[in-house]
């Protein structure tokens, strides 16, 4: 287990000692605070984060997370205040500015209405800070909390949110599992956790220097304050600064949508035993799968040849006339699987056209098999036939969505309704990692 | 192997009488499916019918551009009139052939050449017929090329192409609209953007905004047919939205 103590100790500063007039002192006091929080971090536990800047709330940590890499254009408003200080001035934004157009031109960033122009060069960030907790500011339709960073290179523009972690996790949980039942409250409570687990660990272990998490499912969606969901907020605040972890560090934990009755065995999750097999787990309680309840525990998917040819040209930058081509003179696409896990899930699959070969492993399989619309496929998980009416179609039987690790969202649902309680749920997914409150 | 055959033609059927949608909602898969489904563990269902590969074909547009036609494409003669770079002047010649009482004659553009042909015969004998017609008639410079003729298809073989487009109509066929439940109607995206996030979450139906006639219109489902859109409305109704209707979209 970690020690509070030091935790809090390391990781309270007080803001107050940041007030202008006394910025040299403070910045001397700052390093003091610093150089003895290190030490004493050093002293007590080694999975402290010791590089973690705070929010000054508690020990509650901030959290910069990516919202656009390589910004082309963009809206910006605000709602409440928002602080912009340049460089000749200090501008206060609101409301009342109207919607403000982001685009990068050159190596500068235009930010710009009938009433506003602001062009800033790279290399710079620039940083609209809010004035009160409450205040927003909306970037492309969706409405945020925290701050907002424009970090303006030559190469582009990278646009950051940054906030505490608690705040954050409104974005995030709602958007992970359903918010709507008072039924599912403890598979909320369950998200709620494991996803300030993956968020601590992201902030040991970041992205890159410029952000430390992306708000897609390449980590975990975000989609700032768009949604008010009380039922997480409540989880949220219940399990406040509460995380998984194993007795000396924060692991990156897995959690996903619908298993469809498997879960992949890792070494934090369902263990092979508890499955009897070497890599996979049934989900299974009371003789019944968890997951039944979701909406993707079975599915059907179907695929013309064109969607598939065109998503080949997506994926492998193909040039469009070739494809063109095969359409309008006739083609033949062969469509092998070439390794499946244990549990049946995909892991390689190789397509051939004509005399081109195109391998597909993991995550691009889903993407190969999107739809027309660019959805990919719910998951690696399923088995084909073709269309009884024509050769151009493919039907896709599968079950679940996601990569099959770790928690299964839907199968913590289905727990809940069964009467389990948020610590039986992480108990059952992460029999390995135990709760430890964090801040 | 009878296990297989048995599920296969069961899928099969399965598929057939559901139809050919694009992006079926889970809740439209038909019943005895979803159960059959639902009844066997994944792992199972795959070991028992999986298949490592799969192919599908096409003939390509251009073949069935031609298939549509009435008639056949094949190798054969042809007089031709005139090659050149100019559209104008293939057009000219081609009215003049035509003020003849020739038939078949075609202006085709190949190798960025526009051409004006003449007839459509399997042998070469034939053209040579034609050819001799045209001098006689006082046309100067036509020559025999081999070329791609066309051949009227028999009776049978239109009625039969016909019926072969029939049963592809009918098994393909998509309605042009599909029925959908308006939630919510407003002339903010903002919020219309919210509540679609909101509610795709939590609904099994897939939710959209679309922007009709100048307001924003918050749409659950895409039903093949009313009573499936009016089966939805009541459980809707029941929740949340009292005052929700069907409407009709039209399909993308």
């Amino acid at each position: 287990m970690m020690n509070d103590l030091c935790i809090d100790m390391a990781m309270n500063r007080s803001p107050k000692s940041f007030r202008a007039g006394f910025r040299k002192r403070a910045v001397l006091f700052r390093w003091f605070l610093f150089l003895l929080a290190g030490k004493m971090v050093l002293g007590c536990a080694s999975s402290v984060p010791s590089a973690m800047e705070t929010a000054g709330k508690e020990g509650e940590p901030n959290i910069r997370v990516c919202l656009v890499e390589n910004l082309a254009a963009a809206t910006l408003g605000f709602e409440g205040a928002y602080i912009l200080e340049l460089e000749e001035a200090r501008y206060q934004l609101d409301k009342s500015i109207g919607t403000l157009n982001a685009s990068f031109r050159g190596t500068d960033l235009i930010l710009k209405n009938d009433r506003r122009y602001y062009e800033l060069s790279a290399p710079q960030t620039v940083v609209f800070k809010p004035s009160a907790s409450g205040d927003r500011f909306i970037f492309n339709d969706i409405p945020y909390a925290g701050e907002l960073w424009f970090q303006v290179e030559e190469g582009g523009v990278t646009v950051v949110n940054k906030l505490p972690v608690e705040t954050y996790l409104l974005g995030v949980v709602p958007f992970e599992i359903p918010t709507n039942q008072h039924e599912y409250q403890e598979a909320i409570y369950a998200q709620a956790i494991a996803a300030r687990t993956y968020a601590i660990y992201r902030l040991q272990n970041p992205i890159n220097s410029r952000y430390d998490i992306y708000s897609d499912v390449q980590d975990q969606v975000y989609q700032g304050m768009l949604k008010k969901a009380p039922l997480a907020e409540d989880a949220i605040t219940a399990t406040r600064g509460i995380i998984l972890a194993n007795s000396s560090r924060v692991d990156k934990i897995f959690f996903h949508s619908t298993c469809g009755g498997v879960v992949e065995a890792t070494p934090d999750t369902l263990t092979a035993a508890s499955a009897g097999s070497g890599t996979f787990a049934y989900d299974l309680s009371d003789n019944d799968y968890n997951c039944k309840v979701s909406p993707y525990y079975r599915w059907v998917e179907v695929r013309t040849l064109e969607t598939i040819l065109w998503n080949l040209q997506k994926e492998f930058r193909l040039d469009s006339l070739l494809v063109r081509d095969w359409l309008e003179t006739g083609c033949k696409l062969d469509i092998q699987i070439a390794k499946r896990r244990q549990s049946g899930r995909i892991e390689e699959m190789v397509m051939r056209v004509e005399d081109q070969l195109f391998p597909v492993s993991g995550f691009r399989i889903r993407r190969v098999l999107a739809d027309q619309t660019g959805k990919v496929l719910p998951s690696n998980f399923f088995f084909f036939t073709e269309s009884p009416g024509s050769w151009e179609k493919l039907y896709l039987i599968g079950a679940g969505a996601g990569h099959g690790e770790g928690m299964c969202q839907w199968g913590a649902i289905g727990l809940a309704l069964k009467g389990n309680s948020y610590k039986s749920i992480l108990g059952f997914y992460y029999p390995n990692l135990s709760m430890v409150k964090f801040y | 192997m009878q296990r297989h055959l048995r599920f296969s033609i069961r899928i099969l059927l399965f598929l057939a009488l559901w139809g050919g949608w694009s992006t079926p909602a889970y809740s439209q898969m038909p019943p005895d499916l979803k159960q059959f489904l639902e009844s066997r563990s994944f792992p199972e269902l795959i070991n028992t019918y999986k298949r490592d590969r799969v192919s599908l074909l096409t003939e390509g547009k251009r073949a069935k551009i031609i298939a549509a036609q009435p008639y056949t494409v094949e190798k054969g003669y042809r007089c031709q009139a005139f090659a050149g770079t100019q559209q104008e002047n293939s057009q000219r010649v081609a009215e003049q052939l035509r003020a003849l009482q020739l038939d078949s004659v075609y202006v085709i553009y190949e190798n960025s050449l526009y051409k004006v042909q003449i007839g459509n015969f399997d042998n070469r004998r034939d053209a040579e017929i034609l050819l001799d017609k045209l001098r006689y008639s006082k046309v100067q410079g036509v020559w025999i090329v081999e070329a791609d003729v066309h051949r009227p298809k028999s009776i049978e073989e239109q009625q039969a192409f016909q019926q072969q487009q029939l049963e592809e109509q009918q098994f393909e066929e998509q309605p042009g609209y599909y029925y959908a439940i308006q939630v919510f109607a407003t002339n903010d995206q903002l919020k219309a953007a919210q509540l679609k996030e909101t509610l795709a979450g939590d609904l099994d139906q897939p939710v959209e905004a679309v922007n009709q006639a100048s307001s924003w219109k918050v749409l659950v489902g895409k039903f093949n047919d009313r009573s499936g859109a009016e089966e939805y409305l009541k459980k809707l109704k029941r929740e949340k939205f009292a005052d929700a209707w069907i409407t009709q979209v039209p399909s993308p």
